[in-house]
């Protein structure tokens, strides 16, 4: 009698304890958020993880990263290394952290991929647009800056890391490619601590990977350009992809009618004008924030020109509101 | 009288009832602040630094800057803002995910798990 009683009360003791762990575990894949305002931008990463002490984890180092990245890579930081590259154009070299030098490598690649629609020199005509003061620069003011709006005057040297800016007066801006190139690292350094999915949001850059919890792929939509923040022109289902879509309706004034964006054409220093939005799809983020910039900047005839040439993805909302999927995008497009 | 003697008077069926009472409290203890969700906590952070970490279930009026963070039958709004386009405050009530204000630099975050996207995960 006494063993019995003994036997069902371990048994019942230890489906009690069973009980209380299931949690653990049968704890399924969750997903966790994190903004951040980094960039000039809100930076927001989601991971999934079964356990929110390690998302946690993962999503501050990522963020730490972010922080250190953009003290060496902003064009409004004084103490920055870009800023540094800007002081001395026309005078020295400047050494610099192996991420800003491979960064301003690869924005010049993409600067001669793109025939220089994608212009990483385009600071000093970016300086003189004021879309938060409506303020506009003369076309003497424009002229004057053309010239030093040259990616081949950015000297590189491989031997010991440096940048020179060989006019004075140039300015590097890696704006246009360092959010993109940013999520790249981002989705590197989760994965390296064992993140199998997530997000990483840079804005309108983003780069995912892995799946969501429920084996989807992650689910990104595109802003209508003219709609609310909550309008979409369309959904993509990616899965390990990046996308990134320039917009007229970022930064921009409207004066006497006219829109003026900060999609500004190198030759002329003026705003874009056959689109309201141009989305890439690549599976690098470098790739998608560099030729988005790009597409958008050469017009309809050379966009789709370099489209077929490269057999880029993306979706493109012509300045009528008329639309152009590639191809090899349908299939990412829900509804389509 | 001496706990031996309390012990004395005991069943077998009090003792293992006792067992099996000490067995689940000491596993609760140990292990629902692990596994359990923490939840109902809201965290404000300006220019990236946390300034607030409050109960959701503690009804408040916060003014931030420009902003006025509501909190209010758990969940969080941001009640009025200074800003131009007022997107913090169109967003509206959450209770999970984040309301950013860009121009305030001002991040409201909801911590713990988001629920599963019901629309898209992102926006681009």
């Amino acid at each position: 009698m006494k063993s019995k009683l003994l036997t069902v009360s371990a048994i019942i003791a230890v489906l009690a304890i069973v009980l209380i762990l299931r949690p653990a575990l049968t704890a399924t894949p969750r997903i966790y958020k994190k903004s951040e305002i980094l960039m000039d931008t809100v930076i927001t990463l989601t991971v999934v993880s079964n356990s929110e002490k390690k998302a946690g984890e993962a999503i501050d180092t990522a963020f730490k990263y972010l922080r250190q990245y953009e003290k060496m890579l902003s064009f409004f930081d004084a103490s920055s290394e870009v800023s540094a590259i800007n002081k001395n154009a026309g005078i020295k070299p400047v050494k610099v952290s192996s991420d800003t030098y491979e960064l301003t490598k690869k924005a010049i690649e993409y600067a001669a991929l793109s025939g220089g629609a994608f212009d990483p020199a385009i600071g000093p005509a970016m300086v003189l647009w004021d879309f938060k003061n409506k303020k506009r620069p003369t076309i003497e003011e424009l002229k004057e800056v053309l010239p030093l709006l040259d990616f081949t005057h950015i000297a590189l040297n491989d031997n010991d890391s440096s940048v020179m800016l060989k006019d004075n007066g140039m300015l590097l801006d890696l704006g246009g490619i360092a959010k993109g190139y940013a999520a790249d690292k981002t989705v590197a350094l989760l994965k390296n601590i064992g993140i199998t999915a997530g997000i990483a949001a840079m804005a309108g850059d983003i780069r995912v990977w892995g799946q969501r919890p429920d084996g989807s792929p992650w689910r990104v939509g595109i802003r209508s350009p003219r709609g609310s923040n909550d309008d979409l022109a369309g959904v993509l289902s990616l899965k390990d992809m990046a996308v990134s879509t320039s917009g007229d309706y970022e930064r921009f004034f409207i004066e006497d009618g006219v829109r003026y964006h900060h999609l500004i054409v190198p030759s002329t220093g003026m705003p874009a004008r056959d689109f309201q939005s141009v989305t890439v799809v690549n599976p690098k983020g470098e790739v998608t924030d560099a030729l988005s910039t790009a597409v958008f900047v050469m017009g309809k005839e050379k966009a789709l020109r370099f489209l077929q040439k490269t057999n880029l993805m993306a979706y493109l909302i012509y300045s009528d509101g008329s639309t152009f999927i590639s191809e090899n995008l349908r299939a990412m497009l829900e509804d389509h | 009288m001496k706990i031996t003697e309390l012990i004395g008077y005991t069943t077998l069926f009090d003792r293992v009832l006792l067992v099996f009472l000490f067995c689940v409290t000491g596993a609760s203890i140990v292990l629902v602040p692990v596994y359990l969700p923490h939840g109902g906590q809201v965290r404000i952070e300006v220019d990236n630094k946390l300034l607030y970490k409050l109960s959701l279930s503690e009804d408040k009026i916060i003014p931030i800057g420009g902003l006025t963070v509501q909190i209010k039958g758990g969940k969080v709004r941001v009640a009025d803002s200074d800003c131009p386009g007022k997107v913090c405050v169109k967003q509206g009530w959450i209770d999970s995910g984040a309301i950013i204000c860009l121009p305030n630099r001002v991040a409201i975050t909801v911590e713990g798990a988001a629920p599963a996207a019901k629309g898209v995960d992102a926006t681009t």
